[in-house]
């Protein structure tokens, strides 16, 4: 038993095994912290392959969906301690009408081995639903992907609705999506807007610390 | 002959088995069967190959391909149900597929129909196709100037982004409205130019089915039966919806030739280079079998840069080629994505790769789009004409797998190492006359240019 072999289990995508280790392990005394932080850098490994493509999106997902069997054990016994960093939560989804959600999939786990909180809403999502979801979760972003220029509007319709209500600066508003450039960012007011999934986690671990 | 038995697959969105949702069947079907298909049919990518000359890989892949789609199914977005397909049922669809279309009418009348490898006899039927957005002003003259290209065969236009100075939007009365615009757009351009029945593909514009269903009027908007054609798309991967179902009933009843949209992402759900080969490749059965689609057109692209003139990519388009050619009846065409922009160097060589890989391997090209796809009015016909020709003299040559896998090596050199570099080059407005609709001069002299240096590398055009 050990942290090592967790990751292992992780990345080969067996849940399961992992989960049964883990229990086993906090039951001997291993403090939660310590398997959370190999778990997360693993993450952040794979992470790194997945964008040199040294390992591609499957992998990434059975080792995702591993993690998140994993965490549901590990999350009872994470006590925050004073000095903790603060897990930064981003609320994601892809635009009203448009049903393209790999861009999506891929920021929610590249977000995730970068230590965010993510909390994703899938696609078709309307915007009074990222604004619900940004509030209840206490958002410090809100990532909005699109995949064809006739949904893009669903992006500004977002920016306008929060500045209508109010909310604007409470949380970042981060766009992406093939369609998107920087100069529709600018257009539209939003406050991000990322090539890729790397390129959106560097600049919010550097926007939110 | 061609079999669809339309209500009969619509059905099966109703009674397929059940999955919470995509994410889920993603990894206990897709991914799985993605990874053993891979393995069972011995798939390799080389690293190296652009053009494929090993027509036993090419048979692998087509019949890990069928394997695949028999195994897994497409889901439906719509029903969380999958909607899978026999052997049996898939074998009727494949054999009784129709090899030739009649489309377009009167002096641009053409064949589309099925090309073999290295194919001495059929000359690759020529679409031409920028894939973007133009504004709303010149988006008729911007018809116009593609459609007075000599070697077009088919025209899918631009699209148009805004109505009324309102921005197109999905599912409300902008999209529509500018659906039935560019339809009418179109209509006009064709007449101008003395091309009123060559075949279009029509509307880039609507994306949603009521938008497709909109525009669709004999009189003045996307015509019915051999005259224009249309697109349903795939989503990725391997799904559907009923808004997609919508739309290929529509087509069946309105009588279109019609096609299936598919794109592989490269780096997605299939991973590597081998896994998103065969996918793309069934894909063009998913079409036939899920929608009764008469051809398909394939545009794998990559994840990270949103071309499709990488050196996997262009590999992955050569074998996917071969693999239908030699196995199929089924009519493709081959969809260019290029990362550069007009007016850019960059741009030419990535046209000409596309063009040879393709041409020889049986394919059919589609082009040409620009810029990764990103940027309004950055397309421009004289780019389209260069990639088109390129194709077209690759057949008069009769040029040979190995023969044009040598050329795409040299050519690759010039680009590749250029891909992750933003270069988007000139807007259309920059590089043509928008009164006379021609090249400026500065522009057909580059384009010169590159045919020259294309010729010293043994590309002997036609004119």
């Amino acid at each position: 038993m050990s942290v090592e072999k967790i990751r292992q289990y992780m990345v080969d995508g067996d849940g399961e095994s992992a989960v049964v280790m883990v229990k086993d392990m906090i039951a001997q005394g291993t403090p939660a912290r310590d398997i959370m932080a190999g778990l997360t850098d693993e993450m952040a490994v794979l992470g790194q392959k997945f964008e040199s493509f040294e390992v591609f999106l499957p992998d990434l997902m059975v080792a995702g969906d591993a993690f998140m069997q994993i965490m549901d054990v590990l999350k009872e016994h994470l006590v925050a301690a004073a000095g903790d960093k603060v897990r930064r939560t981003v609320v994601i989804g892809t635009v009203k009408g448009d049903y393209h959600d790999i861009g999506k999939n891929i920021v929610g786990i590249v977000l995730q081995a970068n230590g965010f909180n993510v909390v994703d809403l899938g696609a078709d999502v309307d915007p009074v639903a990222y604004l619900d979801a940004a509030r209840k979760e206490k958002a410090d972003a809100v990532g909005l992907s699109a995949l064809m220029t006739t949904t893009m509007p669903g992006q500004e319709e977002f920016i306008k609705m929060v500045a209508d209500a109010g909310e604007k600066g409470k949380f970042l508003i981060c766009v992406g999506g093939a369609p998107t450039s920087v100069e529709w960012a600018e257009r539209i007011g939003a406050d991000v807007w990322s090539f890729d999934a790397f390129e959106f986690a560097a600049k919010l671990k550097k926007l939110l610390g | 002959m061609s079999t669809f038995r339309m209500w009969e697959v619509f059905a099966k969105a109703e009674d397929g088995p059940f999955y919470r949702d995509q994410a889920e069947w993603m990894i206990k079907s897709f991914i799985p069967n993605i990874k053993r298909v891979i393995k069972e049919h011995d798939v390799k990518y080389d690293g190296k190959t652009i053009v494929n000359c090993d027509d036993g890989l090419a048979d692998r892949v087509w019949a890990a391909a069928k394997d695949f789609f028999i195994s897994v199914g497409v889901y439906n977005q719509d029903t969380h149900r999958v909607m899978k397909f026999s052997e049996q049922e898939v074998n009727e669809v494949l054999y009784t597929k129709r090899p030739k279309y009649m489309v377009g009418a009167g002096h641009d009348q053409r064949w589309l129909q099925v090309r073999s490898i290295e194919d001495e006899e059929c000359r690759p039927f020529h679409l031409f196709s920028p894939d973007a957005n133009f504004s709303t002003d010149i988006h008729k003259k911007a018809c116009m100037a593609y459609l007075k290209e000599p070697l077009l065969d088919g025209l899918c236009a631009p699209l148009i982004e805004d109505f009324m100075g309102r921005k197109a939007t999905s599912q409300s009365p902008t999209e529509v409205a500018a659906a039935m615009e560019h339809a009418m757009n179109l209509r006009d351009a064709q007449r101008l130019v003395g091309k009123p029945d060559v075949w279009t593909v029509s509307v880039g514009t609507a994306e949603t089915d009521q938008a497709q269903i909109a525009a669709a009027n004999p009189a003045w908007g996307v015509r019915p039966s051999h005259l224009d054609g249309r697109m349903v798309s795939i989503l990725t991967e391997m799904t559907t919806n009923n808004a997609m179902l919508n739309k290929a009933f529509h087509y069946r009843s309105y009588g279109n030739v019609f096609g299936n949209l598919c794109g592989a992402i490269y780096g997605g759900h299939a991973g590597g280079t081998e896994g998103t080969a065969i996918l793309q490749t069934a894909y063009n059965i998913e079409g036939a079998c899920l929608y009764g689609s008469c051809w398909a057109l394939n545009f794998p692209f990559h994840l990270k840069w949103q071309s499709t003139t990488t050196r996997e990519l262009l590999w992955l388009q050569s074998v996917l080629s071969q693999a239908m050619s030699r196995n199929s009846n089924q009519i493709f065409l081959n969809n260019l994505f290029a990362n550069a922009g007009p007016a850019t160097d960059q741009l030419y060589w990535e046209c000409a790769n596309h063009a040879l890989a393709t041409e020889s391997s049986g394919g059919n090209p589609w082009g040409a789009a620009t810029c990764r796809n990103k940027f309004t009015d950055r397309a421009t016909p004289l780019e389209s004409r260069f990639y088109h020709e390129v194709s077209e003299s690759s057949f008069k040559m009769r040029l040979t797998r190995a023969q044009a896998n040598e050329i795409c090596q040299k050519i690759m050199e010039k680009y590749e190492k250029l891909i992750p570099i933003d270069n988007y080059g000139k807007t259309i407005q920059e590089v043509y006359d928008m009164e006379r609709l021609t090249p400026r001069k500065e522009y057909l002299d580059q384009y010169w240019r590159m045919k020259d240096e294309l010729s010293a590398m043994g590309v002997d055009f036609v004119y």
